[in-house]
């Protein structure tokens, strides 16, 4: 792992010349530049992560996908997830020091933005009922040099976290911001019942917030509503049709409707008289899954805020990829309108992503396990519209018994 | 974890360009608008006003941080007080917002700055 830090450092010292040193621009002598936009957007991208990248999207994502399949029988599943992204905004900062030991050049200088999510959670059920917990920790941060970026996110993040992932009902649910650092921690606490033709789900957010689901078993027909910040916001909605499959190798086809938030401004003292903007991406999504067991297409259009191709996407990958696990690779393009509001000019960009999903079935607690890397994806794109060209590494494992 | 620690090689600091400050200002008019009238296209809109009606003056400074171009050149003014006139923008009341308008001109009032780095050409 050193040798690993040691290489990365190495790497990066050709690129940037160390004769000056700039390993001695630490972000403790560093301020972030207010006014900038990018520390309006790296406050908004840790509001985004704190929120987005919370509780709820966990639980439905890696637990109330696994209850809903059960269908009646008992069961449940344990699952822990890790979501680190590299460069998510670029933060204009002035180190006061430099000249010292930190070259003068560098007096004024750009210093990337890393976030991760952390999430830990459990679902159960005992017949046609159920309960689930999920816990999230988030924290986002200027990047230091290249060893201690390595060891952060590498390794102290990833341990830091267990604590407050598991005690997070006893420590509760809070926001905190330094500077250009946030940490938050959130908790979901909710039920699930199977009425045989539909399952249902509701939680509440230590932070105030609700979700809501339903899946209705014969179509597919299901609708999601996330709300936040006192129930005041929608932080999601989506509704339509999930994996009808219509004919013997076309596949799974899903078909539906997401309000994302796009853009959010972030209050400040100046517009205490305003409260924060929301607009919302707005997308009508086709995803066609398993085309002759080993290809998926997946397209949406965006109706809001200004009509365009958002992302056409396709991919490759092991046969019967959903039901099997495997490998797959995606590639395609992402589309975002202009938002001079963020020094974001939009357009085209393009997205790849590889999974691998490894599964240890042994009949009584099966373990999956998922790694991911993604490089525009065009969710994180929707999330963080400034995040051009970030990279996103994610890991799951879930244990279903 | 090995994916990690190699992708922390990635670039993570680099010196801004000369036109940031000017073009933090552009963005600052842009984000004040959105913020005050949620509307985007507006937003977008004045920020094309603000490119077609300025130049930027690139930023240079010496080792002291003392800004050696434009009109702020050896008097003092230091290269982080050139975000001033960005940072005053983004603190402006919705009333000011509203008052300014599609005026790029008096944004660019609300700061000394902001004619260290921006020449208003129209």
């Amino acid at each position: 792992m050193i040798g690993l830090l040691l290489l990365a450092g190495a790497a990066q010292a050709e690129v940037l010349d160390l004769d000056k040193d700039i390993y001695q621009c630490t972000p403790d002598d560093m301020a972030p530049i207010w006014g900038s936009a990018g520390y309006s957007n790296a406050l908004e991208a840790f509001r985004t992560n704190a929120t987005t990248w919370s509780s709820t999207r966990f639980a439905e994502e890696k637990l109330l996908s696994h209850t809903e399949a059960l269908d009646g029988e008992d069961g449940g599943v344990f699952a822990w997830q890790f979501d680190l992204s590299y460069n998510v905004a670029r933060l204009p900062v002035y180190s006061k020091d430099a000249g010292a030991e930190c070259p003068w050049e560098y007096r004024i200088s750009e210093r990337v933005i890393d976030m991760q999510a952390h999430n830990l959670g459990v679902a159960f059920r005992v017949g046609r009922v159920g309960a689930f917990y999920a816990s999230s920790v988030t924290f986002g941060a200027p990047a230091q040099d290249p060893f201690s970026r390595g060891m952060l996110w590498s390794m102290g993040a990833p341990i830091y976290a267990f604590v407050p992932l598991m005690t997070a009902p006893l420590t509760g649910s809070f926001q905190n911001q330094i500077g250009a650092s946030a940490y938050a921690q959130e908790y979901i606490l909710g039920l699930s019942a199977d009425l045989d033709v539909a399952d249902l789900n509701v939680g509440y957010t230590r932070s105030r917030g609700l979700y809501a689901s339903a899946f209705e078993k014969r179509l597919g027909l299901y609708g999601t509503l996330v709300l936040r910040d006192r129930l005041s916001t929608i932080g999601q909605a989506e509704a339509g049709l999930r994996r009808l499959t219509i004919a013997d190798g076309a596949g799974a086809t899903s078909l539906f409707g997401r309000a994302l938030p796009l853009t959010e401004s972030v209050d400040t003292d100046a517009a205490d008289d305003q409260p924060g903007v929301i607009q919302q991406l707005l997308t009508g999504n086709v995803v066609q899954e398993g085309i002759g067991g080993y290809v998926d297409l997946d397209v949406a259009y965006a109706v809001s805020p200004e009509p365009l191709l958002h992302k056409a996407l396709i991919a490759v990958h092991s046969v019967n990829f959903l039901e099997n696990g495997g490998l797959r690779l995606q590639g395609g393009m992402v589309t975002l309108p202009r938002m001079a509001w963020y020094g974001v000019d939009g357009g085209r960009f393009p997205s790849v992503r590889a999974d691998g999903d490894f599964r240890l079935l042994d009949g009584d607690a099966d373990v999956l396990v998922n790694a991911s890397l993604l490089y525009n994806d065009a969710e994180q794109l929707a999330l963080y519209p400034f995040a051009e060209n970030a990279i996103s590494a994610r890991f799951s494992m879930e244990t279903v018994w | 974890m090995m994916l990690l620690t190699l992708l922390s090689g990635c670039a993570w600091l680099a010196p801004v360009d000369g036109d940031s400050p000017c073009e933090e200002a552009g963005y600052a008019i842009a984000r004040r608008t959105f913020d005050c009238t949620a509307d985007p296209e507006l937003s977008n809109d004045r920020h094309d006003r603000f490119l077609e009606s300025t130049e930027c003056i690139p930023l240079t400074f010496d080792e002291s941080g003392v800004v050696t171009s434009g009109p702020g050149a050896n008097q003092g003014v230091l290269a982080e007080d050139t975000y001033h006139c960005a940072f005053l923008i983004s603190e402006l009341s919705c009333e000011a917002v509203d008052a300014l308008g599609d005026d790029i001109a008096a944004w660019l009032e609300v700061s000394n700055a902001c004619e260290y780095v921006i020449e208003v050409t129209k």
